[in-house]
């Protein structure tokens, strides 16, 4: 029998598999909410053609989960819903609620209107943490089950475990941990995982789309194994770094607090979020189950789930978008340059000018992930700027990022505008000049202090990476 | 009086110039060779160092290069001469020219006007004490500084350096201060009994070859701030402005785009031609002379030289005896005017000279820059932070700032010697250089002294940053065919005369027999017409 599935989240890390391995015999036909049209994932799944014809049309619909007015037609036409679109990482926590919560609400509503047979939310084993201090993402799930079970009593929800395989956001957020040259461990490391690969996820998904005997479920996977979280980073660190284990164990709570106070601010450039670390305070295993027996043989061992997958770089499979030089990145990080050292907006004539320089200096071009890594966060301009300008000034002088500050400068002191006002001192005399001195000195002691805390990791991470491909 | 066959010069730094001109006024006839790159022509004489930036097409490209290549970048460890692009062709090479050095980091030109294009326009004589090793005295010299004096407009002060810079033929006003110097001069009359008697250091206005009055067609100073970038006007001093004079004469003949390379002589030791090549197509030419000057530069004379003797005699040797100043600098910051805006509208170089008088036979001679206008980002990326704050602290210690320079003396010692190497595509020139052993304890103890000195003049010099140039960095290159009275060979007379050809002088730095601690290009030009006119008028 034909069934078609209207599926949110296509682009994310689990969207992408599934979508990749859906079985014609289960569904001909898939159309899948997009926020903005990708012609490169468009094409890759024109690609996708089986060689015995059978295949399954995909189709795309741009929109907005929270609009419904732009999706509800092709809902019409669906006979299966699966909700995977999720806000994840470091999201603030309006965003957890518009996306998680109100999108979710809009989805089912819209989903019943349409009269779709079967409706399956993707949850979080995160929803059942004791504590769940500061972790928006659980609150915003939590609520978004009441929601589906509220509005569509039939609808299934899955509650999987830390989500691995190769460019798992989690994983990589881990293993910027367990790369470092002593491995941190929030807390005892005494609390359990239990992983599971992406790939029993998605197949565990495509079954549960068409069985009928969990409908008004809750059900949660985990992988095959259960074990204590600071056994799981040493796994970890030994699969992609070849250490062993040298933990060093920190206090949960106050970090916690610390990073809870400082993320309304610090958000978009800290290594982890205070949500985060609720992982290394609750155990995170799978209730055992009826579906999770039935599963059991067919799931990856854990060891395959770990292992860096065709060498594909971290920063560029972990969501991160990809490092370009492109006109219109150089644009970019040069405007975020000028706004940044001297408060003003950066002139065409300028903009012209820097790109040829990045092109025509050998020392301008980034070499290494390290470098790429530092350009892309100050691209991000703000704070994260100012962080990556402080850690390349201590930490790599002669990194990408300050030779292009340094051109940046070079060039902007050669023009009329901003010219002047670029050297000219803060305020009259030796007491002003003194002030603006110590508070200067002051804000760049804080900034290579959280710097150092924020970039260190994935700084770490990517030269150990390097050395491994290179020895 | 040598004979009366073409004299040909080499060379048109500013001992070669001034020679020539000095045979000229005497009329005679001249041939000068040159490779002569030219100098990048003038732009927006009116302008300011501002208005400079509105007014050019693209100033990007005027300060730092059509390829980025004046922009100092963090990777960058190479010793930091700061010229921009205007200045390249005052340091471009030839091909024709190799050289290889151990221990010494040498500068070449081949640009019209030589080295001095670049200069800061310094002109300090050598006292009697500091001649002391010449086989003549200052009362020799002392006509032709006046001479050159009168020839190029030169900023002579009365003050307390007048002693130790013994000239007082004063053609034009000083130059007017900036205000950071005016205010360093202050302080130092001030405490100058203290200054004098406890760091025996004395201070002064610089002695400069800028005008303070029209002259000769060139403009006085307009402080406009570009003195780096090239004077637009020619209130700043450069060979080439005399080499323009040359030219108006028709017994001046100059063939540019020649490389000297050798010359030929006969069983007398009688040089009658010259072998060199043509650099627009490489091929070779002999050009016949009746007394040959050399005057391209200490290694670039020493180079025709010791090819010469190779070439015609098969004599192999190393010339021994090379000589320059060490240079060391110290930046310093003046707390009092911390906060306030530098002077662009000023002379950019340095307006203020010291005098290290410890030892008061060779007192070591320095000059107090004080920052104006400047390329910032070499200066801001020095600054160990992020450069957002590295900018807002050097912007707010910009008029503040100010570096003091000084040399040390230097003597002719067996081992800094130059010879030739050859290889398959020609002879290339060996430098071997390696400082006096007492080097090392005579900087710490004037590093301290400078720093004392700068401490009473209201400013803080951190020792760490004290920057001591590689050999080579001053370009006062001297004495490897020394003026002596010994008559050896690969010595000359006293006036310049080798002692090995009969019709063969030098007239550059080559015949130093020692190198006081001082800035030698006023001595040069006026050793120069000293010997056109004892020799061949």
């Amino acid at each position: 029998m034909a069934r078609s599935l209207f599926l949110t989240g296509v682009t994310g890390f689990v969207g992408r598999r599934l979508l990749a391995r859906l079985d014609p015999e289960r569904f001909d036909r898939v159309v899948c909410l997009v926020r903005r049209a990708d012609p490169e994932l468009h094409e890759q799944f024109q690609h996708s053609e089986s060689e015995d014809s059978r295949r399954v049309t995909v189709e795309w619909v741009v929109g907005n989960l929270g609009q419904p007015g732009g999706y509800a037609s092709a809902l019409q036409s669906c006979s299966h819903v699966l909700h995977l679109a999720a806000a994840t990482g470091k999201a603030s926590a309006e965003e957890y609620q518009r996306a998680n919560v109100e999108g979710t609400r809009v989805l089912v509503e819209a989903s019943q209107k349409a009269r779709v047979e079967r409706f399956v939310f993707v949850s979080s084993i995160a929803v059942r943490f004791p504590d769940q201090s500061h972790y928006h993402y659980a609150h915003s799930k939590a609520e978004a089950e009441r929601i589906v079970r509220e509005v569509d009593p039939t609808a299934t929800t899955i509650r999987p475990t830390i989500i691995v395989g190769s460019g798992a956001p989690v994983l990589e957020g881990l293993s910027k941990l367990a790369g470092l040259p002593i491995m941190p461990v929030f807390g005892s490391g005494d609390v359990h995982v239990q992983p599971i690969d992406v790939l029993d996820l998605c197949d565990a998904l495509s079954e549960l789309l068409i069985a009928d005997e969990w409908r008004g479920k809750t059900l949660e996977l985990g992988g095959p194994e259960s074990l204590r979280i600071e056994d799981f980073l040493a796994r970890l660190r030994f699969a992609r770094f070849g250490q062993g284990p040298r933990a060093l164990h920190l206090p949960l709570g106050p970090i916690r607090a610390l990073l809870g106070a400082v993320e309304p601010v610090l958000l978009p450039v800290l290594p982890l979020t205070a949500g985060q670390l609720a992982t290394f305070a609750n155990d995170g295993v799978a209730e055992p189950s009826e579906f999770h027996e039935s599963r059991r043989s067919r799931l990856r061992p854990l060891q395959s789930s770990l292992e860096l997958g065709n060498a594909e770089p971290s920063w560029a499979s972990s969501g991160a978008r990809e490092f370009e030089e492109s006109d219109e990145f150089l644009d970019q990080e040069s405007s975020a340059f000028v706004r940044y050292l001297t408060g003003t907006e950066a002139k065409d004539a300028f903009q012209s000018k820097y790109r040829e320089f990045c092109r025509q200096r050998p020392e301008a071009s980034a070499a290494s992930e390290v470098d790429r890594f530092l350009l892309q966060k100050a691209r991000a301009g703000g704070f994260s700027l100012a962080m990556a300008d402080v850690y390349s000034a201590r930490w790599l002088p002669h990194s990408t990022l300050r030779v292009r500050l340094v051109g940046a400068l070079g060039i902007l002191e050669c023009l009329p505008d901003p010219g002047e006002a670029m050297d000219a001192p803060d305020g009259r005399g030796p007491v002003s000049a003194g002030c603006s001195l110590v508070a200067n000195a002051a804000r760049e002691l804080v900034t290579l202090m959280i710097a150092t805390v924020c970039l260190a990791p994935s700084h770490w991470r990517l030269r150990r990476q390097a050395e491994r491909i290179g020895g | 009086m040598a004979d009366r066959d073409p004299v040909v010069v080499v060379g048109s730094g500013p001992s070669g110039l001034h020679f020539a001109q000095t045979l000229l006024e005497h009329g005679r006839q001249v041939m000068l060779l040159d490779v002569g790159h030219e100098p990048t022509p003038a732009v927006h004489p009116e302008q300011d160092w501002w208005g400079l930036r509105r007014q050019l097409e693209d100033p990007v490209e005027y300060f730092v290069g059509r390829a980025f290549e004046s922009l100092l970048l963090p990777v960058d460890n190479s010793e930091y001469y700061g010229f921009p692009p205007g200045k390249r062709y005052v340091f471009e090479g030839t091909s024709a020219h190799r050289s290889r050095a151990v221990g010494f980091a040498p500068l070449a030109s081949f640009a019209t006007g030589g080295l001095a294009q670049a200069w800061t326009g310094g002109c300090y004589p050598f006292t009697a004490a500091e001649l002391e090793a010449f086989p003549f005295g200052d009362d020799e010299l002392a006509p032709y500084y006046q001479k050159i004096a009168q020839r190029i407009g030169i900023t002579s002060p009365s003050d307390d350096l007048e002693g130790l810079f013994p000239f007082a033929g004063g053609q034009t006003e000083p130059l007017e201060l900036d205000e950071h110097s005016e205010r360093l001069l202050r302080r130092y009359e001030k405490h100058r009994a203290a200054i004098q008697r406890k760091l025996h250091c004395r201070m002064g206005r610089a002695r400069l070859a800028v005008l303070t009055s029209p002259k000769d067609g060139r403009e006085a100073c307009t402080k406009l701030g570009r003195c780096l970038w090239g004077c637009p006007t020619g209130a700043l001093y450069t060979p080439h402005l005399t080499l323009k004079d040359c030219l108006k004469n028709d017994r001046f003949e100059y063939r540019r785009g020649i490389y000297v390379k050798h010359f030929f002589d006969t069983a007398e030791g009688h040089i009658d031609r010259v072998v060199v090549s043509r650099l627009e197509d490489g091929s070779e030419e002999e050009i016949r002379v009746g007394s040959l000057v050399l005057a391209a530069g200490t290694l670039g004379s020493s180079k025709i030289y010791l090819d010469s003797l190779e070439r015609s005699r098969g004599e192999r040797v190393e010339l021994s005896g090379l000589m320059d100043n060490r240079q060391v600098i110290l930046p310093f910051v003046n707390y009092g005017l911390l906060g306030s805006r530098f002077e662009p509208r000023s002379y950019q170089y340095h307006t203020l000279a010291i005098a290290l008088t410890e030892d008061s036979r060779q007192p070591s001679h320095g000059l107090i820059t004080t920052l104006k206008t400047a390329m910032i980002h070499p200066i801001v990326q020095s600054v160990p932070t992020s450069m957002r704050t590295a900018l807002r602290v050097f912007r707010n210690l910009h008029g503040a700032l100010g570096l003091v320079n000084w040399n040390l003396a230097d003597e002719r010692r067996e081992d800094n010697r130059v010879f030739l190497e050859q290889g398959r595509d020609g002879s290339r020139l060996v430098v071997h250089y390696q400082p006096d052993r007492e080097e090392p304890a005579t900087l710490t103890r004037q590093t301290k002294t400078v720093r004392r000195l700068l401490r009473k003049l209201g400013c803080i010099a951190p020792r760490a940053m004290e920057h001591r140039r590689p050999m080579g960095a001053s370009v006062h290159y001297a004495g490897t065919i020394p003026m002596t009275e010994s008559r050896a060979p690969q010595t000359t007379d006293a006036n310049g005369k080798s002692c090995d050809f009969s019709n063969l002088w030098f007239v550059d730095g080559t015949t130093f027999p020692s190198l006081p601690a001082k800035n030698l290009t006023f001595t040069l030009m006026a050793n120069a017409a000293r010997i056109a006119e004892r020799e061949f008028c």
